[in-house]
């Protein structure tokens, strides 16, 4: 894990780098370091300042203040055509004019190499694209699958310290996305070429980054793996953002030996959760559970050996979804508070299952939940 | 589709025979045998046979061509230039002022450009000439290149000029290799009309020519004041030709290619 290493030197380094576009603040004093050969993704709703921040390490943003270091070298002043990194562009900007081919051969030939090697690298990375057999096409003749991969291999075969990717996936139907998900990393991890992806979609950020940051109204929010994010998010904002999360507003009351007591008028009755280690006694917080760390049994069922420290909750199926690998409940608390349980399908049928307006009693650990500020 | 009412009819008929008729009946009068220009001597093509022997006429035909091209490429050079400058720039000082400037000559009356250029060309002592006039036409039709130019920039893409540079074109190369290409029918429209614009050009001439470049509408209107002769329908039919192929061509080139 290179960014565990402190001795390590980060490849991109933002340094309190900050935008405006007139009066709005697109991005605000970011600090950021990614390390050679990582999966890198910027995650964040929509107008978030993503595509600003990758454009300026691109070059077509000029940061107000902070700095953009690349390999050690301060970019401040080095022009787009200069820099050492790609880009790919939300909308493919593939040349209307120009056929597959010359596509890709056009940043080979800027770097004016001999003719040989230009036509060698083009069919290189067009094999690897799976693109071969339309070299000929002009862009207008091909799907918007075949463009995409034509527009990964005209950034790719520049060969640049960082490929950018401005929503790489955002215009391919579901499907194609998810296998073009794998394929994007088979393809980062055989070129060992930094990727920093720009997405506002969490399935593929979770799926396909080895870091995340999340951004929030041109700031970062959380920096981590994505099991770090999903685990221990760092604010509510994160929680809510990645995977689904029930949150219980409540009070902090009191330390017991298993964590802290947190009185939540919402579900009528005290939770006990693991300290986070910055809370007081009279702190106001939220409880996050995700889906899968509850479980759920029907009223009077044999709940087994009942856990001594164990936070039970009673409920009213409100709402069942089912996945095919998992079933999503959404139970009713009596003050009407939504908790979201999910359970996994291990057998194919069950003898008694669970039906809407069912009687439930949900339960989950104190280390299962994380307390956050409100 | 509504059916054509016989009133829509008659009325498109009255507009495009207001517009057709004088170019119409001056058309036919060129192929007109008889030497009086009001009577009908039968069909013939000997003015146009004539014509060629016309020395003044086909020397002004001449020295009309060649202002036509020179103004053409520079007109294009530089309008396409302001254009770009005008679209791309978007935010430097004294935008707004720059683009009215340009679109000024469109507007101002020919009389008080050509008068200007007149002064000019006087107090920087420029003789007058095939020159003057060039750069007369150049200033009065590069506004209509621009204006061409400036409508097709409007809609281009950015992110190909952008993906131009993030690939390692310099912002020259960008221009000649992308930008170019793409809004050449736009290009080559100006063109077009900066040269048609140029021909047919007599008021600024007129102003600006000086001995031995005597423009084809200047001598055309010259010859007139003594009276019309069918060569002079005929040299006039053979630009409306010209200037119809060129307008057509022009058309098509900006409709084609468009996305
Ligand atoms: N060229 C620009 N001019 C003005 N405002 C811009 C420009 N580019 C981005 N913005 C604004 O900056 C904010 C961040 O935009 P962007 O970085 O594109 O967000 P994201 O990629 O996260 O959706 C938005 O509010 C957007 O409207
Ligand atoms: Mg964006």
């Amino acid at each position: 894990m290179p960014w565990a290493d402190p001795a390590l030197e980060p490849l991109i380094r933002f340094d309190r780098v900050s935008k405006r576009f007139g009066s709005a603040v697109a991005v605000d004093g970011i600090d950021l370091s990614i390390y050679a050969g990582e999966f890198f993704c910027l995650l964040g709703a929509s107008g978030c300042g993503k595509t600003t921040l990758m454009r300026m390490l691109a070059g077509f943003e000029r940061p107000d203040a902070g700095r953009v270091v690349l390999g050690g070298v301060d970019l401040s002043g080095t022009p787009p055509h200069k820099r050492p990194v790609n880009m790919m562009f939300q909308s493919y900007a593939l040349f209307p004019h120009m056929n597959v081919e010359a596509n890709v051969a056009f940043g080979l030939e800027r770097e004016g190499l001999p003719k040989a090697e230009i036509a060698a690298r083009v069919d290189d990375i067009l094999g690897k694209v799976q693109m071969r057999p339309f070299a000929r096409r002009r862009p207008d003749q091909l799907s918007g699958g075949q463009k995409q991969r034509v527009a990964l291999a005209r950034a790719l075969v520049k060969r640049p310290k960082v490929l950018l990717l401005d929503e790489p996936l955002g215009a391919l139907d579901k499907r194609l996305r998810e296998e073009t998900q794998y394929e994007l990393m088979e393809l980062q991890t055989a070129l060992g070429i930094t990727f920093l992806m720009v997405t506002h979609d969490q399935d593929e950020a979770m799926t396909m980054a080895d870091r995340i940051a999340i951004m929030d109204k041109g700031r970062i929010v959380q920096i981590g793996t994505p099991a770090d994010i999903y685990e221990a998010p760092a604010t509510r904002g994160a929680a809510e953002f990645i995977g689904d999360v029930t949150i219980f507003e409540g009070v902090v009351s009191g330390r017991s030996s298993d964590g802290l007591i947190v009185e939540i008028p919402a579900a009528g009755t005290s939770l006990c959760v693991v300290d986070g280690g910055d809370q007081a006694i009279g702190d106001s917080v939220a409880v996050a559970v995700r889906p899968e760390k509850l479980t759920i049994v029907e009223e009077g069922a044999d709940e087994g050996p009942r856990r001594r420290s164990g936070n039970v909750l009673d409920g009213v199926v409100w709402d069942i979804g089912y996945l095919g690998d998992l079933t999503l409940y959404r139970v009713k608390l009596a003050s009407g508070l939504i908790v979201r349980v999910s359970r996994a399908n291990i057998a194919r049928t069950i003898d008694n299952p669970i039906r809407r307006e069912d009687r439930v009693r949900i339960a989950f650990d104190p280390a299962a939940a994380v307390v956050l500020k409100a | 589709m509504r059916r054509t009412s016989p009133v829509d009819l008659i009325a498109l008929t009255f507009g495009f025979a207001f517009l057709y008729l004088p170019i119409l009946i001056l058309v036919v009068w060129s192929f007109n045998a008889s030497k009086l220009v009001t009577v009908w001597g039968g069909f013939s093509t000997q003015w146009y046979r004539s014509l060629f022997q016309n020395a003044a006429l086909m020397d002004a035909a001449w020295v009309t061509i060649r202002i036509g091209l020179v103004t053409a490429t520079l007109a294009t050079v530089l309008g396409t230039m302001a254009a770009v400058a005008l679209v791309r720039f978007r935010r430097f000082r004294g935008r707004g002022l720059f683009g009215a400037l340009v679109y000024a000559p469109i507007v101002m009356p020919e009389v008080i450009t050509g008068l200007s250029l007149l002064l000019l060309f006087v107090a920087v002592g420029l003789d007058r000439g095939f020159w003057t006039v060039t750069l007369a036409h150049v200033t009065f039709t590069m506004c209509y290149v621009a204006v061409v130019v400036q409508a097709r920039l409007a809609t281009f893409d950015r992110s190909l000029e952008e993906a131009a540079a993030d690939l390692g074109a310099t912002p020259l190369r960008t221009f000649f290799s992308v930008t170019l290409p793409l809004i050449a029918p736009a290009v080559a429209a100006g063109w077009l009309l900066a040269f048609t614009l140029s021909l047919d050009d007599l008021v600024i001439a007129s102003f600006t020519s000086g001995p031995g470049a005597t423009t084809l509408p200047m001598r055309i209107y010259g010859q007139v004041r003594l009276g019309v002769t069918p060569e002079i329908n005929a040299i006039s039919t053979i630009m409306i030709a010209v200037v119809a192929v060129v307008v057509v061509t022009a058309s098509v080139a900006t409709k084609r290619r468009e996305p």
